[in-house]
Order: C-alpha cells, then structure tokens, then sequence
C-alpha cells in the first residue's frame, strides 16, 4: 500500500550508506519483508525502478528475502516459526510470546561495484 | 534481546542499526547493514510520546477498516466522557468526519492525507502546534480506513484500539494479523445490527485475536447503543488514571 514510500526509505537509508563508500556504485539493495510487515514484496520489485531514477539507485537490483514470523516463548523458552495469524507457542500453546522476527521492513545489505568513472 | 533481527522487538532503536562484517568478492563489495524502514518514523513518534506523556495526555490510535465505525463511535463517546477530548482524523479526500466530531465540541482538526494510506508520526507532529496539550486529557486519533498500512506506523499514541463492524467478516484478526495483534483493545462495532448478521459470530473473532497471542480486552458495542458504550468509558478512564500515575512515579 505505501510500498512506494517504502521504496524512498530504502534509498535514503541506502544512499546515507553509500556516503561512507566513495567511489562506489551501487548494484543492489537487499531487504527483508516481514510476513507481519504488510509489505507486498512483488509490489516493492515492481515499484522500485519508479522511485530509483535521479538517485544514486538509478539502475540498481533489489534482492528480497521473505522473513516469516518468529517467536520465542518466554514460559518453555521455545523459539520457532509460526504462521503469522498463529502466534501462540507452538510447542506450549502459551500467548507469552516475543514476536523476534517477521514484523518490519528492513535493509539489510548493499551491494556495491567500482564506480565506472572513478576507475 | 533478539539474535536473529534486532527489530522485533518494539522501542530497541539501539538494536535496530548493527553493523556485520562484510564479505568481499573480487570486484563486488557487500557491505552489510541493519536498518528498519520505519526508524525515521520511530524517531518522530517518541518525540510525540514524550510530549503527549508530559502534559498526561492520554493518546488512542483508532485503526479499523474503512467504514467500521471510527467517526460514528467519536461522536457518541465524547460527549460521554467526563474528559477533555481532542481528536485528530486522517482522511484521504474530505472533511466530512472531522465535520461530525467537531458538532461535539471537543476541538478537531482534519489531517488530509491525500495519497496517503496511513497517518505517520511526522503528520501527527505537524498538527501539534493546532493543539493545547495543556488543556487536553484525551487526544482520539482516527486513522485512515485501512487494515494494514495504519499497523506499521507508530504515531506516539498509548494505546491502539482496532475496531472490527459486524458487517464484516469476524475472522478479520486472522486476515490482518499485522494491525491485530499489536492492538491494546478491539471494539466489535454496530453490534445493534448482530440480529440481522447471525453468520458473525463475536466469540470467532475473539478466538481469532488470542490466536494472535494477544491478551488484549474485546469489547462488543454499537454507536446506537449508548449503555453499550459504558464498558469502553470504563477502560479510556482507567487507562487515562494510569497513564498519569506512571506519569507521577516514572517522569519520562
Ligand atoms: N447501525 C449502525 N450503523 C453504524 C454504527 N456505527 C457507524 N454506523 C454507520 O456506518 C457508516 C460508516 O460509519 P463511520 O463512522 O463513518 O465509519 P468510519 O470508520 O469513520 O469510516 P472511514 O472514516 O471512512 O474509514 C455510517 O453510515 C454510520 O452511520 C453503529 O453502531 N450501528
Ligand atoms: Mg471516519
Ligand atoms: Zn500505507
Ligand atoms: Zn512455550
């Protein structure tokens, strides 16, 4: 729904990176999608090339990986995945759980080349 | 503390950014990094919080789907409650619901979100110098009719309330876990139509939010039904009682 948005956090997270990395081109971004986040990976794939040009992204690749949920319970100590509308421990049935993965959007690494011009 | 993320976990921004050590093929640099698309919006929403919990301003993040409610339920509990109310309401094109709310007399002020599908922090912010925080208890803030996008966008409120009507289906928590589980009450709306919905069933819907391991309370009521709202009165006191006290033992 905001994934366009989501596009533009990308690149303003990605291009403050890449400020530390001069000379450097980036080739793509990786990002991880929570099964909580609300985020439709395809949707962020199709828009990204629309939010990327004019900016230090421009022809860059995202390469996304699906985080499904996870818990840890913190009554039997179990940690595991569970579907995302299931989050009760699935080994003790307890609702005293962490949710510690699966719940946010983030940038998780870049890939940088040589910048053609500064070779 | 989470291994795996560091994200999981609610209000940890110092987690939130950690460094790996990189990998280095020949001609290509991987240059690992950690950081959550919403950490701008966190940043702002914990200057709203701190400032809402300064002036003991109780703040609710009304999220439902459109049409479930929001304005209806404003505009028959303000004048119940023997607070100071002021609402904030995020609307895509009108401003016909901040319309409604105002003929209530508590100060309202539209946010117009245009595009958006959600409010954020940022929005919030912006509308702050509108609002006298000191002559203020409750803030209401009705988000945009919108069962996911509302769910990743921390305002600063206290406390999320989700409402679900009766005319939609009740496994909704299940469908939208996202904004479900992180609710601190659900409100079953338009319970006066239930005689006509026999196919809704609210104890299914309740199943469906303890699925989301939430102990969140569930409450069933309509608009129409003025008695119906007591129970609702009941809590935003109570949660307004014990925002001031942690207020007075623990100042932010
Ligand atoms: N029968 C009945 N109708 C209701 C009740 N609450 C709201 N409605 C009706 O449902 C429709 C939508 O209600 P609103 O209060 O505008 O819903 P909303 O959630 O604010 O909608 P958006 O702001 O567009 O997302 C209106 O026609 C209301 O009159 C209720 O308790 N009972
Ligand atoms: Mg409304
Ligand atoms: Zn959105
Ligand atoms: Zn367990």
């Amino acid at each position: 729904m905001h994934e366009l948005a989501l596009c533009r956090a990308l690149i303003t997270s990605a291009e403050r990176e890449l400020a530390n990395h001069p000379g450097r081109q980036l080739r793509a971004l990786q990002v991880s999608v929570g099964a909580l986040s609300g985020c439709e990976p395809d949707l962020l794939t199709h828009l990204f090339p629309h939010a990327s040009p004019d900016t230090s992204a421009a022809g860059a690749k995202l390469e996304i990986t699906f985080q499904p949920a996870r818990v840890r319970c913190t009554r039997c100590g179990q940690e595991a995945e569970v579907a995302p509308n299931a989050l009760c421990c699935p080994a003790c049935g307890s609702p005293a759980v962490q949710l510690i993965a699966g719940d946010g959007v983030l940038l998780t690494g870049l890939i940088l080349r040589e910048d053609a011009h500064v070779q | 503390m989470c291994n795996e993320c560091g994200c999981g976990l609610p209000y940890s921004p110092a987690a939130r950014k950690q460094r790996l050590p990189a990998e280095a093929p020949s001609h290509e640099t991987v240059i690992a990094v950690r950081e959550s698309l919403f950490g701008a919006n966190e940043a702002i929403a914990a200057q709203n919080r701190a400032d809402f919990r300064r002036h003991g301003v109780l703040v609710l993040n009304l999220m439902s789907s459109p049409g479930s409610g929001k304005t209806a339920l404003l505009e028959a509990l303000i004048p119940r409650l023997p607070l100071r109310c002021a609402v904030l309401v995020g609307d895509l094109e009108t401003d016909n619901d901040a319309r409604r709310i105002a003929r209530t007399g508590a100060p309202t002020f539209q946010i117009t979100t245009g595009q958006a599908c959600h409010l954020d922090a940022a929005m919030i912010r912006a509308a702050l110098p509108q609002l006298d925080l000191n002559t203020i208890d409750i803030l209401f803030i009705e988000n945009v009719g919108n069962l996911v996008c509302p769910a990743s966008f921390d305002l600063g409120e206290a406390k999320r309330i989700a409402l679900l009507s009766v005319c939609e289906g009740d496994d909704k928590p299940a469908k939208y876990p996202g904004l479900f589980h992180k609710a601190d009450l659900m409100l079953i709306t338009k319970a006066d139509l239930l005689p006509h919905l026999p196919q809704f069933d609210p104890t299914r819907s309740e199943a469906c939010l303890r699925q989301l391991a939430s102990s969140a309370p569930c409450l069933t009521l309509s608009s129409l039904q003025p008695d119906s709202l007591v129970p609702l009165q009941d809590w935003i006191l109570r949660e307004h009682t014990a925002g001031r006290l942690a207020h007075v033992w623990k100042p932010a």
